[in-house]
Formats: structure tokens, sequence, C-alpha cells
């Protein structure tokens, strides 16, 4: 989860406010009994939901405010360890009652029939949550031995030992997408899940991310080594999204394909990505969003490309679109895809038959 | 002094902490106000309604005193200072604080506002981004570096001659000039190195031991001693050459040398190596100038000469000037009527009678004199401008022969050189058949002499052309038999009728019981054959008795008569 703040326009400012006036009515001597700092950990965290209301809202996207609803709960229930899924979503209904009531307050006409509304479906979702019967155990994945190890040291912070696993599975001749997409990939998919469930701390996740760009870094003597196409990419993460991984995952994936990549990485500003566009003259600009509240950047990003920079291929993928009703369709770009290796695919389809 | 600073959103969401050591919780992402107690929180917001820099006392839910609060705007964000102090003499120092606090925030907003976690992580990525950007370059210069290995060895692929994997001719130029210009101070020679006769390897034993024998001999090359003090390339066919410094004397050493290893080479054929050297006294000369020199020196060996090395020096500089400009001359020799027909008698040893004769040239140089046929015929032959000379010498042998039809003379037929390139000529049997015509003579009267090694030289080819003249009427005659190394077996394939014997034959015979055999033995084998023999060079009594005692028929020589001018010819009854 990005902590870093956006801030909303004034009435979302003073939606945050309200709510927060509305939800401390609304749950009586709950924070006096938790103290000043749990009042202030409060307020942090109606900003950040609020900030999901204002993407979905801006983006004209249900579907994000309504995933977003369903992960809240998913976290919230190991907080709130004590609570039946039920007793869950009930605090959870107080909370969006607050919103509610400060969308009233603060908005009016189709503005606030819409947030209403995204507020309403996110109400359904948390409902839909509470009823699902527990988490089912992780199904098995076709590297699941290999996922495992790399999780294991990962937990031991075994820093040591990790590039040694990575090298023995490149020793035993497992390809390189694979160990990417099946293996890393997977394994910080599940270390994300531990995180949203309250199993592992924030530093550890952090831990994990780092420790896998690193072991990444020991393939480069594979991926640098590749035969050239003579094409190149240009791989970002827009506005002030932080969450990385994917992207330089990506980039390896295009550099082992043979292109040549530009990595700019986490967030990159508007000026930079243009400035490096200019200079380096990539065939593509590939941008990975992982949290739905970058979309709004990154949506703002691909017209001004479009319009700077008509020839070159925009591509745009990431987890954030997953919390989306297929909101890249609406956007001037060229390729979409949920996959790394689809878009390798796609990308090389692009160049070899030009429009 | 206890102070905070930290900045803060338009909407007043605290965005960064830069300093607290005041007693007050700052959270990220907490609006200030949630800080305050509530009848300040109207104070915040009449202190942030200005845009411009003011100050209040602010009561804050962690603190018992109250704290003076300095609010500046900046940029789009807003600059908070807390101090733990109501004294007024503080307010004097207002402004430098803000002036102080705005560097600090122009500072700090250099870089986003993240919490402490993210700063890290970032950190630690932007090093990881950074060395993967290294150890890009790293591959991509070692790319780089592995494309101009790839590029030197193709290029030195390239200067290699693939048979021998010596420098090819135009690599040897290019380190040749290179050498010349760095080595002020050495002198240098170019030597040419080829085989006699290298041709016949081929023909006779295959291309594939041509080849072998070629690849054998470059082996042989790199192994000298001194070779790395120079530079070895393969030219074409058997020529090679080499670039060496003058001290080594090399191209003794190289003949001595090549002399054994041939030798000793496994073919039944004798092979001799020959050498043209060309020392480098003047470096202004190209590579290409030099190796041509080199050629030159080599080519002017006579094919007698004991001695197989030829150094090029300045006698043979001006030689081959003269005979440039004796070249030079040759249209207008032609075009002047300078080329003189002369004749020499053939006559019937028994009866004294001529019965024939065969057609000389001789050059009347309006400069330098009579010049005789051994200066200006093998540069013309060389030079492939023999055929222009000998079309304009048949035709003079076809005025003479009609001139003595036309007196009512005994026609007796003149014999006439065709040279080697001649028999390439496309057009040869039509321009005979033609020049005949033209002069109303039957193709008996001119007789064609071909010189016995070029039958050697191309067989295939021989037989072709001289079965065609021959067909058309044309009595063939081998000149110069004895010294051309052709083999008795030829005699019966090809088309001859009559065999010239070489003046060798009674200059070396005629008193050496050996030498007798041999020409008893060809006289013998010509007639059963129904080959006419015709011995050259007879200038002795003695000796047109020994042919008389061979019974070889017919003799030519200064015995008989010398060259004469053609209009002598028609004195002959």
């Amino acid at each position: 989860m990005s902590l870093l703040w956006m801030d909303c326009d004034a009435d979302f400012e003073r939606l945050i406010d309200v709510a927060c006036e509305y939800e401390v009515r609304a749950r009586g001597d709950y924070f006096d009994k938790k103290g000043e700092e749990t009042r202030k950990i409060f307020y942090r965290d109606m900003r950040y939901n609020i900030t999901f209301l204002y993407t979905s809202y801006l983006l004209q996207d249900g579907k994000i405010m309504e995933d977003y609803a369903r992960w809240l709960f998913r976290l919230m229930a190991p907080i709130l360890k004590d609570l039946s899924p039920k007793e869950t979503a009930d605090y959870l209904y107080v909370h969006l009652d607050a919103i509610r009531d400060g969308i009233r307050t603060v908005f009016s006409g189709k503005a606030q029939a819409q947030l209403l509304e995204l507020i309403d479906r996110a109400g359904d979702k948390v409902a839909l949550e509470s009823s699902l019967p527990p988490a089912q155990p992780q199904a098995s994945v076709h590297y699941e031995e290999e996922v495992q190890r790399y999780l294991h040291l990962l937990f031991q912070k075994n820093t040591r030992q990790l590039p040694l696993l990575i090298q023995e599975f490149v020793n035993r001749g497992i390809p390189l997408t694979d160990l990417y997409v099946e293996i890393l990939a997977e394994s910080m998919r599940r270390i994300g899940e531990l995180w949203h469930t309250g199993q592992i701390s924030v530093a550890t996740e952090h831990y994990c991310t780092s420790a896998t760009l690193t072991v990444m870094s020991q393939l480069y003597s594979i991926i640098f080594a590749q035969k050239r196409k003579h094409r190149s990419v240009l791989c970002a993460c827009p506005g002030t999204e932080l969450h990385e991984l994917g992207a330089r995952m990506i980039a390896d994936l295009f550099e082992n394909d043979g292109w040549d990549t530009i990595y700019l990485g986490a967030a990159v500003p508007e000026k930079a990505l243009f400035d490096a566009i200019r200079t380096q003259q990539p065939d593509l600009v590939a941008l990975s969003v992982t949290m739905p509240q970058h979309l709004i950047v990154c949506q703002e990003l691909t017209t001004a490309l479009r319009a700077a920079f008509p020839d070159i291929r925009i591509a745009v993928g990431g987890h954030a679109f997953h919390s989306t009703q297929a909101i890249w369709s609406k956007w001037p770009i060229d390729i979409y895809t949920e996959d790394a290796r689809e878009l390798l695919e796609k990308a090389n389809e692009a160049l070899d038959n030009p429009t | 002094m206890k102070y905070a600073t930290f900045l803060c959103s338009r909407q007043n969401c605290i965005l960064k902490i830069l300093h607290n050591d005041l007693p007050i919780s700052l959270i990220l992402g907490t609006s200030l106000k949630h800080l305050l107690l509530p009848e300040d929180q109207r104070s915040l917001e009449t202190l942030t309604a200005t845009p411009r820099q003011s100050a209040a006392l602010l009561h804050f839910s962690d603190s018992s005193l109250p704290l003076l609060a300095i609010f500046c705007p900046y940029q789009e964000y807003q600059l908070f200072l807390l101090l733990e102090t109501t004294q007024a003499e503080l307010l004097a120092d207002f402004a430098s604080l803000y002036t102080d606090a705005r560097a600090w925030a122009a500072d700090v907003l250099a870089t986003p506002f993240d919490d402490e976690y993210y700063e890290i992580q970032k950190m630690n990525n932007q090093l990881l981004n950074s060395q993967r950007a290294l150890a890009k370059s790293n591959f991509q210069l070692k790319q780089l570096l592995d494309d101009i290995h790839q590029a030197n060895s193709t290029i030195a692929w390239l200067e290699r001659d693939p048979l021998t994997t010596l420098y090819s001719l135009s690599a040897f130029y290019q380190k040749v000039q290179q050498r010349i210009q760095e080595a002020s101070d050495t002198d240098f020679d170019v030597i040419m190195f080829d085989l006699e006769h290298f041709k016949l390897v081929n023909e006779t034993f295959g291309h594939a031991a041509g080849d072998r024998l070629l690849q054998q001999l470059s082996l042989f090359l790199i192994g000298l001693p001194h070779i790395e003090e120079g530079i070895a390339a393969h030219d074409s066919a058997d020529t090679f050459f080499l670039l060496m410094p003058s001290y080594l004397h090399f191209y003794e050493t190289l003949y001595a040398s090549a002399s054994d290893f041939l030798k000793a080479y496994p073919l039944s054929l004798r092979l001799r190596g020959q050498i043209g050297v060309c020392p480098v006294t003047d470096r202004t000369l190209s590579p290409e100038q030099l190796c041509d020199r080199a050629r030159l020196a080599l080519d002017t060996l006579s094919s007698s000469a004991e001695s197989r090395i030829g150094i090029y020096t300045e006698q043979l500089h001006e030689r081959m000037l003269r005979n440039h400009h004796l070249l030079d001359a040759v249209p207008d020799a032609l075009a002047n009527r300078e080329f003189r027909l002369y004749l020499q008698p053939k006559v019937d040893i028994r009866s004294g009678d001529v019965i024939g004769a065969e057609a000389l040239i001789r050059w009347q140089h309006p400069a330098r004199g009579l010049v005789p046929p051994d200066q200006f015929i093998p540069l013309l032959e060389k030079e492939g401008s023999i055929y222009r000379v000998d079309l304009f010498i048949w035709e003079e042998a076809c005025r003479i022969l009609k001139e003595r039809r036309n007196r009512g003379l005994r026609m007796l037929p003149i014999s006439v050189n065709v040279a080697r390139n001649d028999l390439y000529q496309p057009d040869l049997p039509d321009a005979l058949d033609h020049l005949l015509t033209s002069y109303g003579l039957p193709t008996d009267l001119l007789n064609l002499e071909i010189l016995e090694r070029s039958y050697v030289e191309d067989p295939a080819h021989m037989l072709k052309i001289l079965t065609r003249l021959r067909d058309q009427g044309f009595l063939i005659e081998m000149d110069d038999f004895g010294i051309g190394e052709s083999s008795l077996a030829m005699l019966a394939e090809m088309p001859v009728d009559c065999l010239k014997l070489d003046r060798q034959f009674l200059v070396a015979g005629i008193h050496d019981r050996r030498h007798i055999e041999v020409i008893r033995m060809i006289l013998n084998l010509a007639s059963a054959l129904d080959i006419q023999t015709i011995a050259e060079g007879v200038e002795t009594q003695e000796q047109a008795d020994f042919l008389v005692s061979m019974g070889c028929p017919i003799a030519q020589g200064y015995f008989y008569g010398r060259p004469e001018p053609a209009e002598k010819f028609l004195l002959i009854p």
C-alpha cells in the first residue's frame, strides 16, 4: 500500500473532515477509549479510503471502489480479529455510512448521486465478502516447490542463500520468463496477500521486494547477453507510483528477448519521462501502475504522450487495471495485457507488422 | 529553543515532517486541524486564509502550553513553524526564522514526500537501477568489443588467400606500404617467386595436385628462417610475393631452399623455381610498381639461363623503357611499312635446288636502323600485339608469291611463322582464307610454322585449331622441334606435316654417337608417320654431308643461303 498522500480537491478534503466527524460521532466513546493516537490513524485511514472514492469517481469506474471495499474488508478482518465477519462488516458499514453522510453534506446534485452510488456498491461488496467462507489454502502452481523454497528463504531473511537458489533454478534450465513470472512474481503476489491478511509486517514486505529486485540483478549476465533486436522499450511507473517490481520485470523480460530497455523505475515525473523519450526515441513506452489511485496520472500521461509522440507505441499494464472495468480501452494506447509475457508477444507483433 | 517544522498541503494535510522536538505528535496524512483543540481550529483557518506569512498562538491537544505557529505559504505547500514560546522578543527573529525555513523547505521539496520506508526502498531501488544501467552499459561495451574483434577477424580473414592462408595481394600491397613507411631506416627487397611450367603440374596431375603443391610451398615459405621479419603473399597460380629486409639476402636463401624443396617434392616432373627481385631504392614507388618491377626482373630471365634469379637494375629499367618506346612505335611502323619481309631459302639437300623459303621479319626503324627480330618479336608476343605484325608479314609473303606467279616463275611455297597468340585469334582461319583468296593463291603455298612449345602449352586447343587450318589446306610445320619438351607421342596425335629440327641438333650432335642415334630415330619416326623433315641451321659442308648420310631430305641455313630481302626471291628462277 502506498503511503504517499494525494491531495484531492477541496470538496473531497472537506469530505474527509466531515466524514471523520460523523464517524467519531457515530462510534460514541470508541475513540475516547482508544486515545488520541488512534484518532489520528483513523483520520489518516479515512483520507486513504476517500482517495479511492475520489479515483473511482474521477475515472468513472465503480469497480475501483468495489474492489477496494473487498480488499479493505480482508485487510480489516485480521486487525479486528475479535470480531466475526458480520461484526467486521458492521464496523465498516458505520465507516461507509459516515462517508455517505459526509457526501450528503458536502456534495449535491449529480456528484452526490454518483458518489452515493459508489458507496452503495462498496457496501454491497463488504456484505459479499463477509458472507464468503474463510480463504481457501493457496492453489498449487506449476513451480510450487520452487515458490515455497524462495518464500522460505525470504522469510528467514536469508539474503546470502537467495542468489544461490536463483542460480540453482537457472542451472536447472528453468526458462527466465518462467523464473520471473511463475516463481518471482507469484512469490511476491503471495507476499502481498500475506501482508494484506496481517500475517507479515509491512517491513517484511519491503524486505522481500528489495531482496527480489536484488536477486533479479544477478540475471543480468543472461538478459543482457541475448542477441539484440534493435528495438527499444522505455519502462516507467508514472506519477508517484512507487511499486516498480512489475515494471522492472517487464524491462528485464524485454531485455532478455533482445530489446534494449530504458528503465526509469518508480515515480517518474512527466518531464523526466518526456525528456527520456526525446533523447532515447524508444519504439515502445510501457507504463506500469500497481495502485489504482495512480491511474488518474497515468490516464493524463497517455493522452499527453499520444499528443506529443504520435508514432510511439504506448502500452499500459499492472495490477491497478485489474480493479477497473477495462478502463484502458478508453485510453489512447496501443497495447494492454495482463501478463508480461503477453505484452512482449504483442509488442513484437506490433513492431513486426507496422501499420 | 525547541521547535517543529513541517509542510502541509493547501488543505492542511501533513505531508512532510522536517523537524520535531516538541512534545506533540505529528502524523503524516493527518490534518493539522485534528491536532488542535476545537477552539483553535477556527484560528488555523484564519491563519491560513491569507496567502502571506502570519503567526498565531495555537493550543494542541498533546501540549499543555500554547505554541507559536508561524505560517508561510510556499509554492503549492504551506510551511509551519511551531515554537514553544510566547515571548515577544522571539517575534523579532521572525524574519530570519522565516527565511531559514523557506531555504530548508526548498531543499526538502527537491525530493517527493514519502514515508521513511519508501525513502529507504526508493534509495535501494535507485541503487539497483543504477547498477542495472551500469550492467547494461558493460554488456553493450562488451558487445561492441566483440563486434570489433569479429570485424578484425573478418578483416584478417579477408586479407588472407584462402588456398595458402598467406596474405592476398591487395593486403600485401597495404602492408608493404605501411612497413616501408614505418621502417624508414631499413632497406627492403620485394621478391617474386614462381614455378616454371606450373601449368604442366595442373594439366598432368590435376588441379588438386597443383593446389596441394602451392599449399606445401606456402608452408615451406613460412617455415623459412627470418620469414617473420618480412611479409609473404600469394598472388595467383604459382606466384608468390615477399617483402624482406635487404640485409638478409633472403632471395638467395629462398632460391637454395626452394630448389631442395622442389627437388624432393614427390611429383614425377622437374620443378624449378625462379625469382625476381626489386630492391626498394625509391620509396615513393607504390607496392604495385615494386611488384611489377620484381616481375619484370623475373621475366627477363631467359629460359636457358642457369641462374634463375633476376634482379631489377637501372639497366633493366632502361631496357624496359626502350622496349616500351619500341612497342609504342609499332602502329606507325605498320602504317609506314617499316617491317620488311626477308626470305631464307629451303633447299633439297641432294640436288641443291631451292624448294621454298621461310619468311622472316626485319624492322627498318627510322632512328635505330635495322632492328633484329629477337629485339621486338618477344615483346610483341608478350604484349599480345604480334598478330597485327604477323598479318602484315603474311600478306607480304602472299604479295611475293603472287608476283612470282605474275612473272611466270616456279611456285615455291613460303613458310610463315604463326605465333602462339595468333592461334587464339578467333578470326585466324577466316583471315588466312581471305588473304589467300584475295591474292588468288592456293593454301598449300603458304605453310604455317608453329613453335613446338606452343603445342605443349595447350595441346587441346592446338589440336582443334590446327586441324581446322589443315582442313583448309594449309601445311603445318612444327618449328624448333627438339627443344620444346614435346613428347614423341604428340607427333602421332597432332596435325603436323613437317618437322623442323632445331639447329641445336647439328651443333651438339654430329660427332656424338648418342645424338646421332637420336637424330636417326627422329628421322625414321617422321618418315614412318609421313611427316617431312627439315634441318635448320645448316652452316657447313660437314653438316650438309651429315644430313645427306642420315637421309634428311631438306635443309635451311647460312650454308644454303642467308635471309635476304623478299624482292631477291623474285630472282630465283
